[in-house]
């Protein structure tokens, strides 16, 4: 199983067992250590004096768009250099050490691909670029697995986005490389799709590989990740088991507006149930009704208005965006 | 290396960027095609063929603008088009993807100016085997010069193919026509020189200052600095 762990200095909400020395002989050991890294770009400080270590399995990261994911996977990756700190990926510098590039595959946030080349040929690229003995078995085998055979003629620039993604998928582990790191994957896939990559993230991080995924969407990393790292503002905000955040994220105060045909009557009704902390008027003709437990409180709306003989016309979340939860666990 | 020089000649092989370089390299072939069925009445032929044909328009134009179009493309588009991770993330030492790409625009600009070169030569009147050779190895020099200098141009600016042609129309058409002792610092010198130094009796230059040895060890001192600043820019700079 994966395990993350947070190093000193991270400042994050979850602190798991720290093992910051990397030893890639060890099994399980920390396969990616990054060390009070800070990344800057003129007076805009992207990644913050992160640091934190990964080991075998699945690891996501999350944070909202500007967070600094995709900064913090181009430092582990060695696309960028960082402005302060150090990377280490399998024990190794991961700056100027292309042979690194054997056991590790990328997939960047870009969509770009030579888009004159048929799926296949863009894997068989990778393929001979990674030096894979038998480029035709390889190429094969990482097609198959993305369940892109039967396009794999098809020019990429033809491509949907999700058939991309998945040739890119196929092109990023045609090497079978130990260490995935994968920016957005899930970006302009349709909800099948979804599944099928999460069934083969999950299918190769139990075969011991270390895989970084990250993305915007809490639910997408949860439903695959063990480990959940959560970036806010350039910092490490939260780090660890995704049920120990997933338990503060339902701790966290919801406030939902909501619109009846007599307002005040269902004030005085919600007040009886245990979900509502406190209700206030908004000046608007609607009530503003805080909760702690948002799934009791979606239930007790409905049978509090059906057992006074008020019809609900409006029931709105006023800070439900994904922004506001990581704000919360930030602010922790 | 092999498969980044196919993919490189596969990208610059794009038929209507080609198409146009084509154009340009064949506007002196047609004029000295003209000059060969319609010879110019009271010039004299050799130089005619010189100062009309090779250096203002194979030598000053097709040479510059064939070869910084492709030389700037080699790696500047896989920044552009951020597909430069694609080799970027390979185990590839950097002066791997540097010398493929480099070597694809060299061959394929090659081709184009050597060809526009040669057959301007051998067509026009007055032409000979001898001229047509020294045309091919002069401008050989220039497009290798040219290229090393616009593949790092390529990597450093997305503005590189401004760049080179502010150098070649400002820098090497004014400033250098002007400053005689700058002329170690054009390409075009260096190429002129070259073509001198192989057919004296034919080309008479833009009254060198260089002769064939200094020529050829200039062009090669900005080839090895080149491909070295374009080898450490790429281990150096964060890869788009």
């Amino acid at each position: 199983m994966a395990t993350f762990d947070q190093e000193p200095g991270g400042g994050a909400v979850a602190v798991p067992e720290t093992d910051a020395v990397p030893d890639p002989e060890v099994p399980n050991g920390p396969t990616i250590v990054v060390r009070n890294v800070s990344k800057w770009f003129g007076d805009v400080v992207s990644v913050n004096d992160v640091s934190l270590s990964v080991r075998p399995g699945l690891t996501g990261l999350l944070g909202p768009n500007g967070a600094g994911k995709t900064t913090l996977l181009r430092l582990i990756c060695g696309l960028a250099r960082p402005s302060d700190g150090e990377v280490r990926v399998l024990g190794q510098p991961v700056r100027n050490n292309p042979d690194l590039y054997k056991r590790l595959g990328v997939m960047s946030e870009h969509q770009a691909t030579y888009d004159f080349m048929t799926g296949r040929q863009f894997v068989e690229l990778n393929a001979q670029l990674q030096r894979v003995t038998d480029v035709k078995t390889a190429v094969d085998r990482a097609i198959e697995r993305v369940d892109m055979k039967d396009a794999e003629g098809r020019k990429l620039g033809g491509y949907s986005r999700g058939m991309r993604q998945r040739m890119r998928l196929a092109a990023v582990m045609v090497h079978d490389p130990e260490i995935l790191l994968l920016d957005e994957p899930l970006s302009g896939t349709d909800p099948r799709q979804r599944i099928e990559f999460q069934n083969l993230v999950v299918e190769m991080a139990r075969e011991g590989r270390t895989i970084m995924i990250s993305s915007h969407i809490l639910e997408e990393v949860e439903a695959v990740a063990d480990r959940i790292l959560l970036l806010v503002g350039g910092k490490l905000a939260a780090a660890g088991d995704y049920r120990v955040i997933r338990q503060k994220l339902s701790e966290r105060p919801y406030i939902v507006r909501v619109g009846a045909t007599d307002v005040r009557a269902l004030a005085a009704r919600l007040m009886q149930e245990s979900s509502v902390e406190s209700i206030s008027m908004d000046g608007e003709g609607f009530i503003q009704v805080l909760s702690r437990n948002v799934r009791e409180l979606q239930m007790a709306l409905p049978r509090a208005a059906g057992e006074i003989g008020v019809r609900l016309n409006r029931v709105d979340p006023l800070d439900d965006s994904l922004e506001s939860v990581f704000a919360y666990l930030a602010d922790r | 290396m092999w498969t980044i020089f196919r993919l490189s000649l596969s990208q610059m092989l794009r038929p209507r960027r080609l198409l146009i370089l084509l154009f340009v390299a064949a506007v002196p072939v047609a004029l000295s095609v003209i000059a060969a069925i319609i010879p110019p009445e009271g010039e004299d032929l050799i130089k005619f063929r010189e100062d009309v044909l090779m250096r203002p328009l194979v030598i000053a134009a097709v040479l510059p603008i064939v070869v910084v179009v492709l030389s700037t493309a080699s790696l500047g588009h896989e920044i552009e088009d951020k597909t430069m991770t694609y080799l970027f993330l390979k185990p590839v030492p950097r002066w791997g993807i540097v010398l493929p790409k480099l070597a694809a625009a060299a061959i394929v600009g090659g081709v184009i100016v050597i060809g526009s070169g040669v057959l301007t030569t051998a067509i026009a009147p007055e032409g000979s085997v001898v001229t047509s050779l020294a045309a091919a190895g002069g401008l050989a020099v220039g497009v290798l010069a040219y290229t090393s200098i616009f593949t790092w141009a390529g990597l450093m600016t997305s503005h590189a193919l401004a760049l080179g042609l502010v150098y070649v129309f400002l820098w090497e058409a004014a400033i250098v026509g002007f400053l005689q002792g700058v002329r170690w610092l054009s390409i075009r010198h260096y190429t002129e020189a070259t073509i001198h130094g192989l057919d004296d009796v034919q080309f008479a230059g833009d009254s060198a200052i260089l002769d064939l040895t200094q020529a050829l060890a200039a062009a090669g001192i900005v080839m090895v600095l080149f491909v070295a600043l374009t080898v450490r820019r790429l281990m150096r700079m964060d890869v788009p």
